[in-house]
């Protein structure tokens, strides 16, 4: 097919490229610093383990919820983005499924958890999550309603096909810092000790 | 835009076209000033000469032809008075008493360039050269005789057959689908333009009576008579009395042609055609005035590109034809060309043979495209809420083109598989060939809507392949088997079974054996006809091998196995006689791709939201298409479109389930990101507050 210029359809093709490379970047950059950071940490002296609070049953299983979400969101859509595909078939209909989940967690993941990220100093013996955590939950509500917001509003009769592109190519970079929030969020939470 | 390109009268210094006759004495007087015979004029004359070899030489050919076509360059109309020359490139006298035909090549190619324009798209078919496209509509060889329905195209496009592979004549393809060619159908020594390449098919031993009935030339009028002056009706009288020569004179109406070529004794013997002019409109000078325009008018299109759909919710006058028409515009306006005549067909991806970027005249490049797009102003559609992955998987006829689907593909007629255009009182619902449309179907991952027809035919097979044989070769052999009277298919005369008195008996007992047929209960009707078509199957399987045996004379001895291909099967007699059916390449369906009529985008499919596809049943994915049999058959195979299309039923069953819980989805949605958005709000206040120590202090 003879290539329209400047269209859309051009566009769809020189976000999708770029897209690929810069998920490449990001990702590989964020799991090098969680490497770099955690040789970094073994190598220091050990601090005295902070006490915290155990985690509930529920928090787990909403943690749990999110993380699991966030996977199946990411592996369905990276999946095809890194072979140069529009995401289409059986790995969009997972990514639906996904994203199903994605919706009923994050908000409970809000409400369970934003109490204990916002009064972290206040907690006896000391905050539950680091610095880190912390920022990178409030980050995760963000780019998550970020996520949501862009896929939703997709989904109603308002924006025009160029617009729908932009606002797809917008839910790829939100998902994209949701799934690297998430990492880091999750290094933070399971490694998570103060010194 | 195309100029039109007249001749001039050969100067022998090249000059501007805008020069007066007193400008030109002017430079005519000048060049005398140097006086004749001076020696500076002959220096001058010799250096021209030397100086014109060397352009000559540099420009190759193409200064040849520019010397002897030359453009008006104006937008406006060019007036045609012109004399009328016959095929021998006589001028013709009109009142002379046996004038001869006039010849298009011979008179309109005076100043236009016949040879350029017979490699057109409309006229090139022959030409294995050339680059002929995303497959179209095929010439079908229909007869009804022997349920014959041939999918013919001198273009190559997989599904169809070679012409001259199967024997078949350029003449016996000229006479049987004339009526709806715009001329170009020519013996292969006058169509030098259409030289075959290395490799193609030979033309046929039997040329056809080409000295007799004359070159089926161009017909420049056809399309570019003004008004509506131009006869078809005449231009297929004259070809169905192989009076080829003479049609451009008759379908213009300039002349008329009395006696036919057809009528001639086999050594010529007879009254010919002769052509008795009309009083033309002429000049002073004897020049014939030619309405022309030069494009197109949609009606000109109209007679070989017509189809309809029978059996639709709407009647033919009911229906709104494309709505590029009904906005105004022509069918020229996209399908537009130069004087090489390449028409635009308008499809995605297609490359222009004049290496002219036509993208802004396809449905996307016009409509989507961003920078070119508009063209005529055309709207540039919204598609609100249509995920873009749509216009990856659809094309843009999928939605907007064509008889909005249904629970089944519809019957469908053209002009040139049907003949429409030409009056009959045959145009009835079950005149073959059985064409359906919409067929959706996917050319690599995206989905197109089609036309589709089953070949059927009589043929040999030889090992893997089953090649057709001639149609007429068939009739004359297997005529005394089947015995098909006029007018008649085979198909109803195999349903023509009389019941006797002992069958009625038995079909409707003892009682209603008597009543008269108009008596019937439908009940008893339906029986009667299951009774009569399962009849008939026996009386054709009967004949089969009969016919079998008649066949094997056409297609020869050897290894070749005489086969009948029908129905999306193959009919042949295994190693003990028997009738047995298979499935082969040869007997699939042949489709193309549909691209008018264009509905209105509140008539596309996609306008009453997500359910109009993604639902269980939904027509462009779960609308049947029966395989029509033109001979009584065991049954019609019914095939969903989305396994003609190559889908995954279940991944589809799967998909339109989730569209089940989309509404609620949505408020799902819009609620969580409320509580989020709370939370996040909560946050970023308590924070503010935090960071102004206005918490700190209220504790």
């Amino acid at each position: 097919m003879a290539a329209l210029p400047a269209s859309q359809f051009a566009l769809v093709a020189t976000v999708g490229t770029s897209f690929r490379s810069i998920l490449i970047y990001a990702l590989s950059a964020t799991v090098a610093l969680i490497v770099v950071h955690w040789l970094a940490r073994a190598a220091a002296p050990r601090a005295q383990r902070a006490d915290r609070q155990p985690w509930t049953a529920w928090e787990r299983l909403v943690y749990a919820g999110v993380l699991s979400a966030v996977g199946v969101l990411a592996a369905s859509a990276f999946g095809a983005i890194g072979k140069g595909e529009t995401m289409s078939g059986w790995p969009l209909m997972l990514h639906m499924v996904g994203a199903g989940v994605f919706t009923v967690a994050l908000p409970a993941l809000a409400v369970t958890w934003s109490a204990v990220h916002l009064r972290a100093n206040r907690v006896a013996n000391g905050a539950r999550f680091s610095l880190l955590a912390r920022a990178m939950f409030w980050a995760l509500l963000l780019s998550g309603l970020a996520v949501m917001g862009t896929m939703l509003v997709s989904m109603l009769p308002w924006l025009g096909t160029h617009e729908l592109e932009e606002m797809l190519d917008a839910h790829r970079f939100a998902g994209l810092a949701v799934v690297i929030v998430l990492l880091l969020h999750a290094y933070a939470v399971l490694t998570g000790r103060r010194r | 835009m195309a100029f039109s390109i007249v001749s001039v009268a050969t100067p022998t210094f090249r000059q501007h076209p805008a020069q007066s006759r007193r400008e030109r004495k002017a430079v005519d007087g000048d060049k005398g000033e140097l006086g004749p015979g001076s020696g500076d004029l002959i220096m001058r004359f010799s250096t021209l000469i030397v100086f014109t070899s060397l352009l000559l030489a540099a420009n190759g050919s193409s200064a040849a032809e520019r010397s002897r076509f030359a453009e008006t360059g104006s937008r406006s109309q060019y007036v045609h008075w012109i004399e009328l020359y016959d095929a021998n490139f006589n001028e013709i006298d009109p009142a002379a008493e046996h004038p001869a035909p006039y010849s298009p090549r011979k008179t309109c190619g005076r100043c236009h360039d016949y040879d350029t324009i017979a490699c057109g798209y409309h006229f090139n078919a022959r030409a294995d050269d050339a680059a002929h496209g995303r497959p179209g509509e095929p010439w079908i060889w229909n007869d009804p005789r022997t349920a014959t329905q041939l999918p013919l195209s001198y273009r190559g496009w997989a599904g169809t057959y070679d012409p001259r592979r199967l024997d078949i004549s350029a003449w016996d393809f000229a006479l049987k689908f004339g009526r709806h060619l715009p001329g170009g159908v020519e013996p292969a020594a006058s169509s030098a333009p259409l030289a075959a390449a290395e490799g193609a098919p030979p033309e046929p031993a039997t040329p056809g009576n080409w000295t007799r009935s004359g070159a089926l030339e161009i017909d420049c009028m056809i399309c570019h008579a003004a008004e509506s002056g131009y006869s078809m009706e005449a231009w297929a009288h004259q070809i169905d009395e192989e009076n080829f020569a003479w049609a451009p004179t008759a379908g213009l109406g300039i002349g008329s042609v009395t006696g036919a070529v057809a009528d001639l004794d086999d050594d010529g013997a007879g009254e010919g055609p002769q052509v008795t002019y009309h009083d033309l409109k002429r000049n002073g000078e004897g020049k014939v005035f030619f309405n022309v325009v030069r494009q197109p008018r949609n009606d000109t299109c109209y007679y070989c590109h017509s189809n309809r759909t029978l059996g639709g919710p709407q009647a033919a006058w009911n229906h709104d034809e494309d709505i590029h028409l009904r906005a105004g515009m022509q069918c020229a306006d996209c399908h537009r060309n130069g004087i090489g005549h390449h028409t635009v067909r308008g499809f995605a991806g297609e490359q222009h043979a004049s290496g002219e970027a036509v993208v802004t005249l396809s449905c996307r490049g016009c409509h989507l495209g961003e920078e070119q797009g508009g063209r005529l102003g055309a709207p540039q559609p919204l598609h609100a809420g249509l995920p873009p992955l749509h216009l990856e998987k659809l094309s843009c006829t999928a939605c907007h083109s064509g008889p909005l689907p249904g629970d089944q593909a519809l019957p469908l007629q053209t002009a040139l598989a049907h003949g429409l255009g030409l009056p009959s009182h045959d145009y009835t619902a079950e005149l073959p060939p059985e064409l359906v449309a919409p067929v959706f179907l996917r050319d690599g991952e995206t989905l197109f809507p089609h036309r589709m027809m089953w070949p059927s035919f009589w043929g040999a097979q030889r090992g893997e392949t089953i090649v057709p044989a001639h149609p007429e070769a068939v009739y004359d052999a297997l005529r005394r088997t089947f015995r098909v009277r006029r007018g008649k298919t085979l198909k109803e005369t195999l349903l023509e079974i009389r019941l006797g008195r002992d069958d009625k008996t038995e079909l409707l007992g003892e009682e209603r054996a008597g009543a008269d047929e108009d008596e019937w209960t439908e009940e008893e009707q339906a029986r009667v006809a299951a009774w009569v078509e399962k009849k008939a199957l026996a009386d054709f399987q009967e004949k089969l091998p009969e016919a079998f045996e008649a066949l094997a004379e056409v297609v020869g001895p050897g290894e070749a196995k005489p086969v009948f291909v029908a129905g999306g099967k193959v009919y042949r007699l295994d190693s003990e006689g028997h009738v047995e059916t298979f499935a082969h390449a040869a007997a699939e369906p042949y489709a193309w791709k549909l691209a008018h009529d264009v509905r209105p985008a509140r008539a596309s499919l996609g306008a009453g939201g997500c359910f109009d596809c993604h639902a269980e049943g939904a027509p462009i994915f779960a609308g049947k298409v029966a395989t029509p049999s033109p001979v009584p058959s065991e049954e019609s195979a019914v095939v969903a479109m989305q396994e003609l299309a190559g889908y995954d039923k279940t991944k589809l069953d799967a998909w339109n389930q989730s569209f089940q819980g989309r509404a609620a989805f949505k408020w799902l949605g819009f609620a969580s990101m409320g509580v989020v958005g709370f939370v996040l709000l909560s946050g970023a206040v308590w924070g503010f507050l935090t960071v102004t120590g206005v918490a700190r202090r209220k504790d």
